[in-house]
């Protein structure tokens, strides 16, 4: 190499050693604290049920890992008929209060937009 | 060395330097895809073409900035310098896959067209945090693609080796460019250190490097005896190894004598083809090679051989006793000079 | 040591058919080393990738749904889930979006005018989108909807808080709910904003507070006025009203003002970018 190109490339790098590493520090100092991460469970669903009253109970349904299908509808059976209780949607934990209906009961989830079964369980109630 | 231009004068090394290379990028991009997708089942293909594009070409970048600064600091490493043109061409062509995908994915289909999209998007062009990072890697794009299709000795011939050896030091910049196109991009996104090391990693190899190759070539520079018209002494015969140079600094270039067939001759140390050093090289079927990519020049005149065209710049050498004198003052390249005999 | 570092008499030219033994012995196993370190640096980069989103994009697949379509707030049709034990009609919230980075406002006006106005019901073919509990479909064109027979009225929101604080970022609900991923941060920042330019309705992601659709007082969608911070962690402050399967916040548009503190470079910009507009 000539003269000046050598000259250009040893100067050079000399600011390069010095800038890279700055804005490379910079980047990392000003990264923006990251929102709250999902974390997947084991399992996608938990459901518990207990009494409220002689007449009336409680389903807890909780949404342990993001849905995946774009709509769900909880039922609740305890006989022949379905009882639409209520949606979810975002992760979390949701109450459904149902008449009662004895010592077990039927649990559906179902995609309306799909049309099909999300999942089915059946749930006892809570010894308490 | 050829006469003549083709698009690649194949021969069986440079086929088994780009095999390697073909390997080497199928098996990387094989291997990210299938990683990715069996970790994360639920990335789109779209993410999958994007990253894996965008980590191999970061890889080859720093391979390539490497290859030069180890190559003058050991010259073992000079068959990965032989064909590195034909890495930066690839590494272009994989970093292009990467933006072209990335204007698709980020900026087509919207109100405005994609390559102002690009530009006119994200515009807080005030900050350093949120800056478009986008318009960093477009840059170092545009620098590569000019890197790449002047890469051929069409180009080096036709802009001459000091304006595109000036083309081509602008991978510096791109470099810069792409750094902050990382940090300032998917770094400011992702949670895990592992990027963050290894471009850190990277970073300080290439620039170790550059420096320590740099400093080499400032300390030889220092050496330099500065001299008027005449003859100064400059070494002693015994100091140059058969069919091989030494190389002199005067008035600030360097110069390259070599003792052949109990013969000495000065030619300039920088080669014609990419300003290669010529001191460094051999002495090959009576010429003087150049190690880097084995450009010939016959010692008395600084031409190459017919049918080549290529010619550096002549220098007056004698001995007195076992005592080397060189004169300063070049002679227009390819000018005869008589060599010295060795008694 | 000496392995690495051949008879230095050993010289190399590059367009002979062989190398000199000692430097071939070095550079393969150069060449190995940096092999291996690269299949390792793939493998790791890949590993250390942050979790993609559940999301789903259903690409080249059409679906039909039945609903009944709004343009306010925002394009919107509401699918009837049934009565619940209460006798309530359930509804749920499917978002309207147009095909690329376009929303469907013009699609649904027309064909609203052409029909009985909002709350019409109409049976649409789209791909759906779907993430965490929202549900989008893009409508690539005004005949993949059709007028039947039935209509319903508008349901205002309800006021749940007068002041409310939450955390999150601005994202376009149509990448975010799963076309691209990822559809959030820095990364997807200028894909988000061409997005909301295009007419795609921003959404406030909050993290695991949920999600929320922005309106200004006078109820009418906040669009490209966020543009300027979409993709930043900020906070925004309003009345949160619960509307069927969404949450609206209402924040006034001093608030943005504030927030967008380059919505005067913005606006020049938009202006800009109009008259770039491409036909379509």
């Amino acid at each position: 190499m000539i003269r000046p190109l050598r000259k250009y490339h040893f100067y050079l790098w000399r600011i390069w050693g010095v800038v890279l590493p700055l804005c490379f520090i910079l980047a990392l100092l000003f990264r923006p604290a990251s929102p709250s991460q999902y974390n997947p469970g084991t399992s996608d669903f938990a459901f518990a049920v207990k009494k409220l009253t002689n007449s009336s109970s409680q389903l807890t349904v909780e949404l342990r890992n993001t849905l995946r299908a774009p709509s769900c509808l909880v039922y609740v059976s305890s006989g022949s008929d379905d009882l639409l209780l209520g949606t979810i949607d975002h992760k979390g934990s949701y109450q459904f209060e149902f008449p009662d209906s004895g010592k077990k009961i039927s649990i559906r989830l179902y995609d309306a937009i799909h049309k099909r079964d999300i999942m089915q369980t059946n749930v006892s109630y809570d010894n308490d | 060395m050829s006469a003549s231009y083709q698009s690649i004068l194949w021969n069986r090394q440079k086929k088994i330097y780009d095999l390697v290379l073909v390997c080497f990028v199928v098996a990387y991009i094989s291997i990210f895809i299938t990683t990715t997708a069996v970790l994360d089942p639920d990335v789109t293909q779209e993410t999958l073409i994007i990253r894996s594009t965008s980590t191999l070409a970061l890889l080859l970048l720093h391979v390539i900035l490497c290859i030069g600064p180890l190559a003058r600091l050991n010259p073992v490493f000079l068959p990965l310098l032989y064909n590195r043109r034909h890495l930066g061409v690839t590494m272009f062509f994989i970093g292009a896959i990467h933006g072209t995908f990335s204007i698709i994915q980020f900026h087509s289909l919207g109100n405005i067209n994609p390559i102002l999209s690009l530009f006119l998007s994200n515009t807080h062009y005030e900050s350093f945090i949120k800056f478009p990072f986008e318009v960093f890697g477009f840059f170092a794009l545009i620098i590569f693609f000019l890197m790449a299709i002047t890469s051929h000795d069409f180009w080096l011939h036709n802009l001459s080796p000091r304006v595109w050896k000036t083309l081509h030091m602008f991978v510096y910049i791109a470099y810069l460019s792409i750094i902050l196109h990382v940090m300032l991009g998917v770094i400011q996104y992702e949670t895990s250190p592992v990027l963050v090391v290894l471009l850190a990693v990277g970073f300080v190899a290439v620039t170790i490097l550059h420096l320590a190759a740099g400093r080499r070539e400032q300390l030889n520079d220092r050496e330099q005896i500065e001299v008027k018209n005449d003859f100064v002494k400059v070494c002693n015969i015994d100091d140059i190894a058969d069919n091989r140079a030494k190389v002199v600094a005067l008035n600030g270039e360097r110069i390259a004598i070599f003792k052949y067939s109990n013969k000495l001759s000065a030619i300039s140390n920088v080669c014609k083809h990419q300003n290669g050093p010529l001191g460094e090289g051999r002495i090959v079927d009576g010429c003087i090679t150049c190690p880097w990519h084995g450009y010939q020049y016959l010692p008395h005149n600084g031409s190459s051989p017919p049918p080549f065209k290529e010619k550096v710049a002549t220098y007056d050498v004698k001995l007195v006793g076992k005592e080397v004198w060189l004169n300063p003052v070049a002679y227009p390249d390819g000018t005869e000079r008589e060599p010295a005999t060795i008694n | 040591m000496k392995k690495w570092f051949p008879d230095r008499n050993e010289f190399y030219i590059g367009y002979l058919p062989n190398a000199p033994d000692g430097i071939t012995r070095v550079i393969r196993k150069v060449i190995l080393l940096l092999g291996i370190i690269s299949i390792c640096l793939a493998a790791l980069l890949a590993w250390h990738q942050k979790k993609f989103s559940p999301a789903n994009f259903e690409y080249g697949v059409n679906t039909d749904i039945e609903g009944f379509i709004f343009e306010d707030p925002i394009p919107h049709v509401l699918i009837p889930l049934g009565r619940d034990q209460l006798g309530q009609q359930l509804y749920q919230t499917v978002l309207l979006v147009g095909f690329g980075k376009s929303g469907s406002q013009n699609a649904i006006h027309q064909i609203l005018k052409s029909g009985h106005g909002p709350g019409s019901k109409a049976r649409l073919n789209g791909s759906l989108i779907y993430g965490d509990g929202k549900a989008l479909i893009q409508i690539d064109k005004v005949s993949d909807i059709t007028l039947i027979e039935g209509q319903i009225d508008h349901v205002a929101a309800v006021q749940t808080d007068e002041s409310f604080s939450i955390t999150g970022e601005i994202v376009d609900p149509k990448c975010y709910f799963g076309v691209m991923k990822p559809g959030e941060g820095k990364a997807h920042r200028a894909c988000a904003i061409r997005c909301i330019a295009g007419g795609i309705p921003p959404v406030f992601n909050g993290g695991p507070d949920g999600y929320y659709l922005l309106v200004d007082e006078s109820d009418k969608p906040i669009s490209t006025e966020v543009a300027s911070i979409v993709g930043d962690v900020i906070t925004l402050s309003g009345k949160r009203m619960h509307w069927h399967d969404w949450t609206i916040l209402q924040i006034d548009s001093r608030t943005i003002d504030e927030l967008s503190a380059a919505k005067r470079w913005r606006e020049n910009l938009l202006a800009f970018e109009q008259g770039m507009t491409q036909c379509n």
